[in-house]
């Protein structure tokens, strides 16, 4: 099974290779008298576990469903207007599968480096990498420290639509201090986000888990170093069909006011030297009502049963990597996610945490091959998305060794 | 002791400015500007800065694989062609940037950059820069 799994892959890298190669030039046309860029990226990985299932795959007998891309289209209109779109589709076990998203569309008037608007929908600022967090190719791991970038919530954090304002001052010698503002909607996913979870949890959303969001991101930037700090906040009401308050399926209206994202990050970047770090929290305060009417004694029930929830979580990840020469970089990371930081951070269930070691291997400028190996101790809350779910594991044990193999290509 | 380290920090103090020297900085005569601080010009080669201190709109140009090439990226924007180009792709998959334009040659980049309003790039010291202006790097 295995190896009819990286038979597969190899198939398949091979050919997306040979697609990706006539189109590495970089095309570009002409219209209306500006220049319009195209440009994409084409990822495929194979997965081995012992232990879980990762990521909704069956990676226990080896998975090679773990397909994303992404096809974007620009103009530069004028000396201070641009504008763009990306469609995005992934099939990652059960997540995504196929659907196209748009990713990003939108026009950025940048009126001056001081000040410029972002409008439409808009990669999110949070963090060192959220808005980048898909693009393979700028790191040197296969998969992001999943502590606090969970490959099965990237399509609910990853943009937002509304609008930035961003910006940057010079300071000198002193360096650069960049700003982003931005506020709007980030929609939900039906094909992964935190739909998964709760339907593994015997519950179902009865409407969308669409967030009402506002935040910001400021970071320095000097001599090799970036540090910076980000808040996201947001509201949301979703209707949820639930089992765990009474013995029958009970509608209930979950508010949730206020959640709060915060990360706190540095990273330094020499000529081969690549060190980083964030710490991210989050914090949610989640109340419920009956949708519909309940009579004695179930509403005092309800009541108990159905408090409000404070809920709060933790993650973080030290990183380092080291470029040997054009084709090879090494590198490994930990990283541990706490799912309930009010209660003790033990395994299995109330922790994460995980070493990564890593080898990036540069066929190309364009096309990547990373060899990767996760050791992975807990599962964490598997009613909170974070790699491990009730649908492909039977029963969960507390470790996980997983072979990660991906290559990318991009033009 | 003292002596070796002095004729140390010599020999390394001419080779960089040996290097610099390979560089000739050229931009259309649309920018104001007749020098520009290396600080500066670096953001402009990331993509960060689009002005300069002057208010002149800018759009860099880059070359490719000749040894003023190599000399620019080391000695002012201080990555390789490699990161260089990842760095603009980051730009450019979160629609916050493009490709910049890049040439084979001094003779294209000449052209492209006489030719374009607000175009600043760099050629081989020897390079015929006629129709641009030579922009000193401070």
């Amino acid at each position: 099974m295995l190896r009819q799994v990286f038979i597969r892959a190899a198939v398949v890298t091979t050919a997306l290779g040979a697609l990706s190669a006539p189109v590495a030039a970089q095309p570009a046309f002409t219209l209306a008298g500006r220049e319009v860029q195209i440009h994409g990226s084409l990822q495929q990985g194979a997965v081995k576990s012992d232990g879980n299932n990762y990521l909704t795959m069956s990676s226990n007998e080896g998975s090679a469903s773990m397909t994303d891309g992404a096809v974007n289209v620009s103009s530069q209109i004028t000396k201070k207007l641009r504008v763009g779109a990306q469609f995005y589709f992934r099939n990652i076990g059960q997540l995504g599968e196929f659907h196209p998203q748009l990713d990003w569309a939108y026009a950025d008037f940048k009126a001056n480096d001081h000040v410029g608007v972002r409008g439409g929908k808009v990669k999110t600022a949070l963090g060192l990498y959220n808005d980048t967090q898909d693009m393979e190719f700028l790191y040197t791991w296969a998969l992001l420290p999943q502590a606090v970038y969970p490959l099965d919530l990237r399509s609910v954090t990853i943009s937002h639509v509304g609008a930035d304002v961003y910006g940057g001052f010079d300071l000198k010698r002193g360096g650069t201090i960049n700003y982003t503002v931005y506020g709007g909607k980030i929609p939900d996913d039906p094909n992964g986000g935190y739909l998964y979870g709760v339907q593994d949890n015997g519950n179902d959303f009865l409407t969308s888990l669409d967030q009402t969001v506002f935040g910001g991101d400021v970071r320095w930037s000097g001599h090799g170093l970036t540090a910076g700090y980000s808040l996201l906040r947001s509201t949301a009401k979703v209707d949820v069909r639930t089992t765990q308050i009474f013995p029958f399926p009970f509608n209930v209206r979950a508010d949730v006011k206020p959640w709060t994202r915060r990360a706190l990050y540095a990273e330094y970047q020499g000529a081969k030297l690549r060190l980083a770090a964030e710490y991210r929290t989050e914090n949610r305060f989640q109340g419920y009502t009956a949708i519909q009417p309940l009579p004695p004694p179930l509403d005092a029930m309800f009541a108990q049963a159905g408090a409000p929830l404070d809920f709060s979580a933790a993650g973080w990840f030290v990183s380092g990597s080291y470029r040997l020469n054009d084709h090879l970089e090494l590198g490994s990371y930990f990283d541990r996610y706490v799912p309930d930081t009010k209660q003790n951070a033990v395994g299995p269930k109330n922790l994460m945490e995980e070493t990564v070691v890593t080898a990036r291997i540069d066929l190309t400028s364009w096309w990547n091959l990373k060899v990767e190996g996760h050791f992975v101790g807990g599962f964490g809350d598997t009613t909170y998305p974070h790699g491990f779910y009730r649908r492909v594991n039977q029963t969960f044990t507390n470790s996980t060794d997983m072979l990660v193999i991906r290559t990318g290509f991009n033009f | 002791m003292n002596k070796v380290l002095f004729l140390v920090l010599a020999c390394a103090a001419l080779g960089a400015s040996a290097a610099q020297a390979q560089v000739q900085v050229i931009a259309n005569p649309s920018v104001g500007s007749a020098s520009v601080a290396a600080d500066e010009l670096k953001d402009v080669f990331l993509g960060s800065k689009t002005t300069l201190s002057d208010g002149s709109a800018v759009e860099p140009v880059l070359g490719q694989a000749a040894a003023a090439h190599e000399d620019f990226l080391k000695d002012v924007v201080g990555k390789s062609e490699q990161a260089l180009r990842t760095h603009f792709k980051s730009l450019v998959f979160t629609g916050k940037g493009s490709m910049p334009k890049s040439f084979a040659s001094d003779g294209e980049i000449v052209a492209y950059v006489a030719k374009t309003k607000g175009a600043i790039g760099y050629v081989s010291a020897s390079a015929d820069a006629a129709g641009v202006k030579k922009i000193a790097v401070k």
